[in-house]
């Protein structure tokens, strides 16, 4: 029983956390920003949607008594956000305020058509839906064409998906690379306390006792890389107020203050998750070949 | 008359890896025995010790230790086990950054205790048994060799087990310290009715306290069930 020094519990490299708690902090800062675009995205996509003038172009014979029958059934289906009849005068009358000039005097007769102006619910306005309410507006007997700007519809949804997965893929690495950290941290902590460990083990401590200090911390941490990535968010958030002070009014503040439980969440999760694991695996191991 | 034995083991197979170190063990120890077990260094005493506390698995052969069915042990059972049983080694240190007190009160914590009242008349009555009443403040490095194997008995004597397994637990030490130890244990033995298992290479300790003695040797556990000296 010889007296050697050094073999303590409190003498030791003490092992850091902070990589684990930047590296935890960066993946939810990612999931965060993602989870923001997300939010946004619907609501402007949503705003984009709506703008979106579907127009059912009338024949040119068409009495305005049908034109307006015809709009009053339209108006009845659930997905219609805004209707209206634009008679032939008054497309002429408008085409005059936007490009002033007054062509019919020109032309000696009015070209335009009279046309029925759908905006839709942003739930409709996807190609699919679109095309169905197409076809069934076609077989109206008096409608001429549909006419609507194709391209923007499908190409909205499309980048926010694309962008989206981007970030998906960059975080899954993120997270790869931040639970390899967390165990090498785990595992020079267990060297470090390994008398400590040692002296549970031997005396009949179970494996959730041993891990149940780890496990505290690893909350904790988890919280903590939270707090931060959120502060991160957070600035970005102001940064884009100053940018642009527009989009400030479509923010949802329910779905950020739900993003942000989320995150802590999630942080508490793979910090303590991972943490666990691998304290689980290093009981399994010969504590001195931790090294 | 029938009551069952402390340990025991039947036709077991000690491995360390894949190398077996002990063939075909037969041992039974009975309640409040004090036991040696013997043989030089490397021929597997730490090995058999290892077997009886649960840190190297029984693949071949039955037993059972303090009542529980070796075959059948996992590492969830282990700390179970281990908390019927109190292991004293040569190099089974104190904690260094805590005083003796503080050590016992971590191990009683550490298996499951909560009651500070509770815990505070155990760690008095393992000192006062162990004869070291007076140093619960004293930090390890206070206290001397001999002082601190002492404090490693008390550890081992807090859950009350029924089995004492010791590792060379006098390897340390100079003669004098070691008889201290060595009456001290066959206290615990006697008074408490704990079976005491002891490995030792010292056989000058023997012929001072003789016992019952099993001998590693060639691969093989022998029994010379009372102790006679050459
Ligand atoms: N962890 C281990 N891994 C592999 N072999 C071991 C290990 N521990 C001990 N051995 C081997 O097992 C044999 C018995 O060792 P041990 O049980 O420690 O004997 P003793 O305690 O009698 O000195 C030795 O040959 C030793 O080299
Ligand atoms: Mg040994």
């Amino acid at each position: 029983m010889a007296q050697q020094p050094g073999k303590s519990s409190s003498k030791k490299s003490k092992p850091s956390y902070l990589y684990s708690i930047i590296g935890v902090a960066l993946v939810l800062f990612l999931l965060g920003t993602l989870g923001l675009i997300v939010i946004h995205a619907n609501k402007l996509s949503e705003f984009f949607k709506e703008s979106i003038e579907i127009q059912v172009i009338l024949r040119d014979n068409v009495k305005e008594e049908q034109a307006i029958a015809l709009k009053d059934s339209i108006a009845s289906r659930p997905y219609v956000k805004s209707i209206e009849y634009v008679s032939k005068d008054m497309a002429a009358e408008r085409f005059k305020k936007e490009f002033g000039e007054d062509f019919i005097n020109l032309l000696q007769y009015n070209p335009l058509y009279a046309s029925i102006n759908i905006k839709g619910n942003a739930r409709y306005v996807n190609p699919d839906s679109l095309r169905v309410i197409e076809a069934s507006l076609t077989q109206q007997n008096i409608v001429r064409e549909i006419s609507y700007q194709r391209g923007l519809v499908s190409k909205l949804n499309e980048n926010v998906r694309k962008i989206g997965l981007v970030i998906l893929g960059i975080c899954v690495l993120l997270a790869v690379v931040v639970i390899v950290l967390i165990d090498n941290t785990i595992r020079l902590a267990m060297f470090s306390n390994r008398f400590l460990i040692k002296t549970m083990q031997m005396v009949g401590a179970t494996r959730w006792f041993i891990a149940k200090p780890f496990d505290i911390r690893s909350i904790i941490n988890g919280a903590l890389s939270a707090f931060l990535a959120i502060a991160g968010l957070i600035g970005i958030l102001y940064g884009a107020d100053q940018l642009l002070p527009e989009l400030s009014s479509m923010r949802d503040y329910l779905m950020i203050t739900v993003l942000f439980v989320g995150m802590i969440v999630i942080g508490i999760c793979i910090s303590l998750v991972s943490t666990h694991r691998s304290v689980m695996k290093y009981l399994r191991l010969k504590l001195d070949d931790l090294y | 008359m029938a009551e069952q034995p402390i340990i025991q083991l039947s036709n077991v197979n000690i491995y360390q890896g894949t190398s077996l170190i002990l063939a075909d063990v037969n041992v039974t120890v009975n309640k409040g025995e004090f036991v040696y077990l013997i043989g030089r260094t490397g021929t597997g005493k730490s090995s058999l010790l290892k077997t009886l506390y649960g840190d190297l698995s029984l693949k071949e052969g039955n037993g059972t230790v303090v009542g529980f069915d070796l075959k059948k042990m996992d590492w969830k059972k282990v700390p179970f086990l281990r908390r019927n049983l109190g292991v004293v080694f040569q190099d089974f240190q104190l904690l260094t950054d805590r005083t003796v007190h503080d050590n016992l009160k971590f191990a009683l914590k550490a298996t499951g205790w909560t009651d500070n009242k509770k815990m505070e008349e155990k760690i008095n009555d393992v000192l006062d048994k162990v004869g070291l009443n007076t140093k619960g403040f004293k930090m390890p490095y206070e206290l001397s060799g001999g002082e601190q194997q002492r404090v490693d008995i008390a550890r081992a004597m807090l859950n009350s087990p029924k089995l004492i397994l010791a590792d060379e637990p006098t390897g340390n030490l100079d003669p004098e310290t070691s008889d201290g130890i060595m009456q001290l244990l066959f206290r615990i033995s006697r008074e408490e009715g704990a079976a005491v298992v002891m490995a030792t290479h010292d056989y000058i300790l023997l012929q001072k306290f003789p016992s019952r003695v099993l001998r590693t040797e060639n691969g093989k556990v022998t029994d010379h069930a009372s102790v006679t000296f050459v």
